[in-house]
């Protein structure tokens, strides 16, 4: 039997600093890295039992009207039954996604802001470029949860809920590409739109308020403008309401526009789109916009800084 | 190489000139960069990492131009800032994984790294917890750790010592040491404590509103001002006239003679104890002293008081 070699009693061993000789990926790889680790924080994931409550709170709620769907769908046995359609889906949570993006925001912009950590981000093979817009895509894609998802898993609950699946996705399947595209235009314009306010508003409470106020603010002075002021010059104010262009954008690609009446300039934001009698293709050019602008401002924001 | 070259490097903010046509050349070792508040320590530092662009002049650090190759200078470079950057709501061991893949490490040498640094700070179980609950010694360990990650070539500590106590400022400057002397990291580190920077480090550069004053190795420094000290029983004032007329620099104090003696000082030794006999005084000590870098400073801060 051979007995190991007994360690010598009481013995440190200093190993000695051991250098770094492995591989170094660079600049996209850390980009990559701190995309990542802005997602997780977006759910609260490593970090406190409130931002992961928060967060996931808010995606219960932004798959409520799915589920609602769903289990009418399977209780009412009707195939053309449809209690939330998926050209709605979006205008239905809205208040949803704008609570989420002002609870979020802050928290990944505004953090490191507040802990001064951004002078070691900047002390690394990034560009300030990168950090800003790792940041806007971190909350665009955390958003997709709450939108894309959702109308995904309601798509598929109705064609497995229907009398013939397949049947049901043959007729329903341009949605897909429809509840994707609009989505993705929503996500991020919600999302560079949601970074900006946070990295000007230092303090945490005062980004949430200001993400509420610059969405739903301007969603009624808008709407305001347009039903009292009796000039048709007025439908250009409706860019500047960042709801009403996202209304107008999932619309045009729903080829959902609705018709125009008497009542429209005094009805709901679509029907106020409607009325302006802009190209339909506007709307999701204006979304982009308002995100390519946002974000350019986000990025002058951090040049900026330090 | 050297580790760090600057030409004519001058910043300029709309009212303020932070750095005014600094020309320096730094050899690899610890060195100190030395100044008071607003002499442009910390513009220096931003404009060596890439942060800030000068408004003119050039800056190269390890054979990188600084402005335009600042991503591969900030590959090869860690950075301990002045000022608190921890998020509290991190354990050390978390965030220190993050920075070593800003750096590009990859995740499992990441974690191993991590583990390697701050065991070397000397922070062990404690890594765990969140550092908002850490004290200021730990904090600036945590700094420490998160700029040595990635095993860079070259160290920007800003004040490391700021806000701690006699104990943790020892231990911080023998961390700082041993990083240097045993890793082969060349370190730059800023201090407004002339004494820190005469315990850690071999080189020094001083900078005053935005100029070099002063740069070279400490000891030549040193060297260069030492002192013949020439105590006599009695009639000092005769022995420095009688040097004085032998064209020698010398200053009276008391029962001490003090004779500048820079380079060497064998010729000087020989005149001394040639004019002390002369005059047939009892000679009661006869010292080389060097000085300290803080009596060596002290003129050029005291006109900076003036300024001010």
């Amino acid at each position: 039997m051979t007995t190991p070699e007994p360690a010598p009693s009481g013995a440190i061993y200093d190993l000695g600093y051991q250098g770094y000789e492995g591989p170094r990926l660079g600049r996209l790889y850390a980009l990559w890295s701190l995309y990542l680790l802005s997602l997780r924080n977006a759910f609260g994931i490593g970090r406190g039992a409130l931002p992961k409550v928060l967060a996931f709170g808010l995606v219960v709620f932004a798959f409520t009207p799915a589920v609602v769907t769903l289990i009418v769908g399977a209780v009412v046995p009707a195939d053309d039954f449809e209690i939330f359609a998926p050209r709605d889906y979006y205008g239905i949570i809205q208040f949803i996604l704008v609570i989420f993006v002002a609870a979020i925001a802050s928290d990944l912009v505004g953090n490191d802001r507040r802990s001064r950590t951004l002078a070691l981000y900047f002390s690394r093979p990034i560009e300030r470029d990168d950090y800003a817009l790792a940041k806007i895509a971190a909350l665009s894609s955390s958003l997709l949860a709450l939108t894309v998802l959702p109308q995904v898993v309601m798509f598929a609950g109705n064609a497995l809920g229907a009398a013939n699946g397949l049947d049901w996705m043959r007729d329903n399947v341009d949605d897909v590409p429809r509840f994707v595209a609009s989505g993705l235009i929503l996500c991020v314009t919600f999302g560079a739109v949601g970074i900006l306010v946070a990295s000007y508003a230092e303090r945490r409470a005062f980004a949430l308020i200001s993400v509420v106020a610059i969405f739903f603010v301007s969603l009624t002075v808008v709407g305001i403008i347009i039903s009292e002021i009796d000039s048709d010059q007025v439908r250009w104010s409706l860019f500047l309401s960042p709801l009403h262009v996202i209304d107008g954008s999932t619309a045009y690609i729903f080829d959902a526009i609705p018709q125009v009446d008497e009542f429209s300039r005094n009805g709901e934001p679509i029907n106020q789109v409607a009325w302006a009698d802009f190209p339909g293709y506007i709307w999701p050019l204006a979304s982009l916009a308002w995100a390519a602008l946002a974000s350019a401002i986000v990025v002058r924001r951090f040049r900026g800084s330090i | 190489m050297a580790l760090i070259e600057t030409a004519g490097l001058t910043k300029r903010y709309s009212a303020v000139t932070a750095l005014d046509g600094l020309s320096l050349e730094v050899e690899p070792g610890i060195v100190g960069l030395v100044g008071p508040n607003g002499a442009g320590k910390s513009t220096l530092i931003k404009i060596l990492l890439g942060l800030v662009d000068a408004t003119s002049g050039s800056a190269e650090v390890l054979g990188l131009d600084a402005a335009r190759e600042g991503l591969r200078v900030r590959e090869r470079v860690g950075y301990m800032p002045e000022h608190d950057c921890l998020p509290p709501d991190q354990s050390a061991t978390n965030f220190v994984i993050h920075m070593a893949r800003m750096s590009g490490i990859p995740p499992s040498h990441a974690r191993e790294r991590a583990a390697e640094v701050l065991r070397h700070v000397g922070l062990f179980e404690e890594r765990y917890r969140h550092v908002g609950g850490y004290s200021t010694g730990m904090k600036q360990r945590v700094k420490l750790a998160q700029a040595l990650v990635h095993d860079p070539e070259l160290l920007f500590l800003d004040e490391p010592t700021n806000g701690l106590d006699p104990q943790g400022r020892d231990e911080m400057l023998d961390l700082v040491a041993r990083t240097g002397n045993e890793f082969g990291i060349s370190i730059i580190m800023s201090s407004h404590l002339l004494s820190e920077i005469e315990r850690v480090c071999e080189g020094l550069i001083v900078i005053e509103s935005g100029q070099l004053m002063r740069t070279g190795r400490i000891a030549e420094l040193t060297d260069e001002t030492a002192v013949l000290a020439v105590e006599v029983e009695w009639d000092a004032d005769r022995l420095a006239a009688l040097l004085a007329e032998r064209g020698l620099e010398v200053q009276a104090l008391g029962r001490t003679v003090e004779v500048a003696a820079a380079g060497g000082a064998d010729g000087v030794h020989d005149t001394i104890l040639d004019a002390v006999v002369t005059l047939e005084l009892p000679l009661v000590r006869l010292e080389r002293r060097r000085r300290t870098l803080e009596e060596l400073f002290q003129p050029a801060t005291e006109t900076a008081g003036d300024d001010a």
